[in-house]
């Protein structure tokens, strides 16, 4: 069985374009299946979050023979691959690859008469295919590459993903001005620094921007997806001269892009090339809405991963790029992937079967069973999606277990020092401290401890009784020492001013509040011992 | 010491010194070189740690604007890097001429930069210690004939051996080898490496300005790193590399001989100039060239340098 490729020229860029966009999205593999009538190359990022390919029919190579086979497939390392096209000017390039061999045999003429044969082992390797059937999809954009780079140029640099909003097209007329589109940056609500990410929105007028826009679909449609594997194909359609077109349907459902008709032209002709990028979305909906996917669909367990066509045998009925449908799913493609990390924890503990979810490449998915840490601020907090449903918010957050934090940090007192976070089990900082085995009096009553999920509301109020109280303690505090009155009144004017002192005192220390009742005692006591002592004869020790 | 017993050279724009010099730039920051003054000109040699490759260069008296020279022959020895960033700092200041002299005080080498600004005279100064270094005996000293060699471009080998870096290492590591195979009948000149995997490059031997091969077959091996400082290292420039030439001979016992031709462009006008007005000039550029040699012992050979060898 044997392959033999021969190209020249000007056609040497375009498998040189070919080659570059497969890297980007797949680092460490290149796999090759030819047909009879086409070439293919395929490649996958570690996470199987994106998937990319791109094909060459037969008659686009100078000379294309399949011997003795109907299908070759083969996987090369994709430095190796990148390898052939170091130098820049090449003329011609040829590749043989015999399975016995072992190894694809590529020799490379350049211009300055350089003739350079290199022969790259082959690997094992499994050929994945993404099952996704995007015809249905309702909605379409069609727009030319450079415009789309020009838009993500206004998105910060260090963006992972974005997120595209697709209005229905008679939501669109109601709006008047045809903005029917918007792209946001996306930022992960859990990482640390989400709170001073910087946010970009853009309004697109299609009739401006796009070259083409359709959204069959009844309701709003948002997808969420990884930035740099969708600017290789960006990159890719500017190499080939073509525009881009997108298509997608729901989160969670793949988003599909490829060049738009016609792929390429050389010398005025098209050229029989075609490009695929098939991503993974987040799985929830930055409208609120909920996952547009259809019922009894499951996820995959964390060992099933998309069907695999052992290497070397051929899909039935599958014309080149066509590919089966992975086990499990039917209808409109679901883009299955292996997940890694937790979440295969998660799922191998059997938690839940549920639409398929984004893979582990994007940063992980909040659960809604782990109830969300409270966290100080002006604003009270809120969980994607909370504006938009606090009623929804409000019964999940009611439904929710109590989650019990330890006390506030330093910073957090320090930002905030009237809001406190507790439990049952921390103590209150300047709470009066009441001797072994009794509570003190202003102690909440014995019952569950406060809810985590109370909004800061809530707390906010506990908080204004806590600045009360402590107001009323600064005020007592600033009375006089009622030790070095009471004694001052004994022992030198206890007639004259002693009854006017304590009836002041007392007065005052009965309107207080319960909670200074401790001190009240102390007071009591200390009276008593200086009552003692008067009544004690000098000289002789009391008691 | 009195000016009469100093060495004068006169560089016009200390640039296309420079440029020469980094083409056999050493890896190693306290890399020492032997400098040698005669009246034909000044030499620059160094050697690499292994001692399996030595580099020189050789700049003729008619490459300079002024080379006086009172004695027959004087050596010393200076760290290569020191030299190079010496001449970076005049080459960023001016286009004027530069003035070297040695001996200066304390055995010195001095560098004098003087430039008219506004009616009044700006001058820089340098000075560098030179050592006592005492280098290995020249490889060249160990030649046997008969001999094989080649013409081509010094931008090709340079592709070619930076191609075979794929081939040749793995990763960061740079111990792999470079075959040479020249055969006679039919005429091939070959480079390949198949250590993290196979690559083989064939010159066009018809397109060469020479070549000749006086055995069946030529065939030896070469350290990857050792290669890459012989070819990779040239100046860069396209009209530098463009123009220069790269003769590779192999001797009988595989020591190979690198000789680049590099133009010295980059000079500035200078009064008295014999060679004429300022910037690149294809005739005035070829009569201003540098000759930069390497020589390289094959992994097969061994010298022992006390003397005795042993091929």
């Amino acid at each position: 069985m044997s392959l033999k490729i021969h190209i020249v020229g000007s056609k040497l860029r375009f498998l040189k374009a070919a080659l570059v966009y497969l890297a980007k999205v797949g680092t460490d593999e290149l796999t090759l299946e030819a047909v009879v009538d086409k070439f293919i190359l395929r490649s996958i990022n570690s996470s199987k979050s994106a998937y990319a390919s791109f094909s060459f029919e037969g008659n686009f190579f100078d000379a294309y023979q399949l011997l003795d086979t109907n299908v070759i497939q083969a996987g090369v390392t994709m430095k190796h691959a990148l390898a052939l096209f170091r130098s820049h000017r090449i003329n011609k390039m040829t590749l043989d690859l015999k399975r016995e061999d072992d190894q694809l045999s590529v020799t490379v003429l350049s211009e300055n008469g350089l003739q350079k044969q290199y022969k790259l082992p082959l690997m094992r390797t499994d050929v994945l295919q993404a099952a996704v059937d995007d015809s249905s999809f309702p909605v379409c954009v069609v727009a030319a590459a450079n415009e789309l780079n020009r838009l993500l140029s206004s998105f910060q640099t260090s963006l992972d993903e974005i997120t595209i909003i697709a209005m229905p097209e008679r939501e669109d007329m109601q709006y008047g001005t045809n903005k029917a589109v918007q792209i946001h940056s996306y930022v992960d609500p859990g990482k640390e620094t989400s709170a001073k990410a910087l946010r970009t929105q853009l309004e697109l007028d299609t009739q401006k921007v796009f070259l083409g826009y359709n959204n069959q679909g009844a309701d709003p449609a948002d997808v969420t997806f990884n930035l740099k594997d969708f600017k290789a194909m960006l990159s890719l359609c500017e190499a080939l001269g073509s525009n881009v077109e997108l298509r997608f349907e729901a989160p969670g459902n793949p988003l599909v892009v490829r060049p738009h008709a016609n792929a390429a032209r050389l010398g005025g002709q098209d050229l029989d090339l075609s490009g695929l990028l098939v991503l993974a979305t987040l799985r929830s909906s930055q409208l609120g809405l909920p996952s547009a996917l259809p019922n009894g669909r499951h996820a995959r367990g964390p060992g099933q991963q998309a069907q695999r066509t052992p290497a070397g045998e051929r899909t039935p009925n599958v014309p080149g790029d066509t590919p089966w449908l992975a086990a499990g799913t039917s209808g409109r493609g679901a883009f299955n992937v292996a997940r890694s990390g937790q979440q295969q924890q998660q799922q191998g503990q059997g938690q839940r079967d549920g639409p398929a979810q984004r893979p582990s490449r994007f940063a992980q998915e909040r659960d809604d069973a782990v109830p969300i840490p409270p966290q100080f601020g002006d604003t009270p907090m809120r969980a994607v999606g909370q504006d938009q449903q606090p009623q929804q918010q409000q019964q999940q957050q009611q439904q929710q277990q109590p989650h019990q934090t330890g006390p506030p940090s330093a910073a957090t007192a320090a930002r905030r020092p009237s809001a406190r976070f507790f439990d049952s089990e921390t103590e209150f900082a300047d709470a009066p401290r009441t001797s072994a085995g009794e509570a003190p009096a202003d102690a909440l009553p014995d019952e569950a401890p406060l809810q985590h999920d109370h909004h800061i509301s809530e707390l906010d109020r506990h908080a204004e009784g806590q600045a009360a109280e402590e107001q009323q303690e600064q005020q007592w505090w600033e009375l006089p020492q009622p030790s070095a009155q009471a004694h001052a009144h004994a022992g030198h004017d206890a007639d004259a001013a002693g009854d006017d002192g304590d009836e002041d005192l007392a007065a005052r220390l009965a309107e207080m509040p319960p909670l200074r009742s401790r001190y009240r005692a102390m007071l009591d006591d200390q009276e008593e011992e200086e009552e003692d002592d008067e009544e004690a004869v000098p000289g002789t020790p009391p008691g | 010491m009195e000016e009469a017993e100093q060495a004068l050279i006169r560089v016009i724009g200390s640039k296309g010194l420079l440029a020469v010099l980094q083409a056999v730039k050493p890896a190693s920051n306290k890399q020492a070189s032997m400098v040698t003054i005669t009246k034909d000109g000044m030499n620059i040699r160094w050697e690499d740690e292994s001692k399996s490759l030595q580099s020189s260069i050789f700049l003729n008296s008619e490459v300079f604007a002024e080379f006086q020279v009172p004695w027959v022959r004087k050596t010393f020895g200076l760290h290569f890097h020191t030299f190079t960033d010496t001449l970076t700092v005049f080459a960023s200041t001016s286009t004027s001429d530069l003035t070297i002299r040695y001996p200066g005080p304390n055995e010195e080498l001095t560098f004098e930069l003087v430039e008219a600004i506004s009616e009044q005279q700006l001058c820089t100064y340098a000075r560098i210690n030179t050592l006592d270094l005492d280098l290995s005996p020249e490889i060249s000293e160990y030649w046997q004939e008969p001999s094989s060699y080649f013409l081509a471009p010094g931008a090709m080998l340079r592709e070619a051996i930076e191609d075979l870096e794929w081939a040749a290492c793995s990763g960061a590591q740079t111990q792999g080898s470079v075959t040479v195979h020249l055969k006679r009948s039919p005429p091939s000149i070959t480079l390949s490496a198949s250590d993290a995997a196979e690559l083989s490059i064939k010159l066009p031997v018809g397109d060469l300005a020479g070549f000749m091969c006086t055995e069946a077959e030529v065939y030896h091996k070469y350290k990857y790193k050792l290669m890459r400082a012989a070819f990779s290292n040239l100046p860069s420039a396209k009209e530098a590399a463009t123009q220069m030439s790269t003769k590779v001979t192999v001797d009988s016992s595989g020591i190979m001989k690198v000789m680049h031709m590099v133009p010295l462009f980059g000079g500035g006008a200078s009064q008295g100039n014999p060679l004429g007005p300022s910037g690149p000039n294809l005739s005035q550029g070829f009569s201003r060239r540098g000759s930069v040699h390497f020589f390289l012992l094959p992994q097969d050979v061994v010298i022992e340098y006390d003397g005795e060898d042993d091929v």
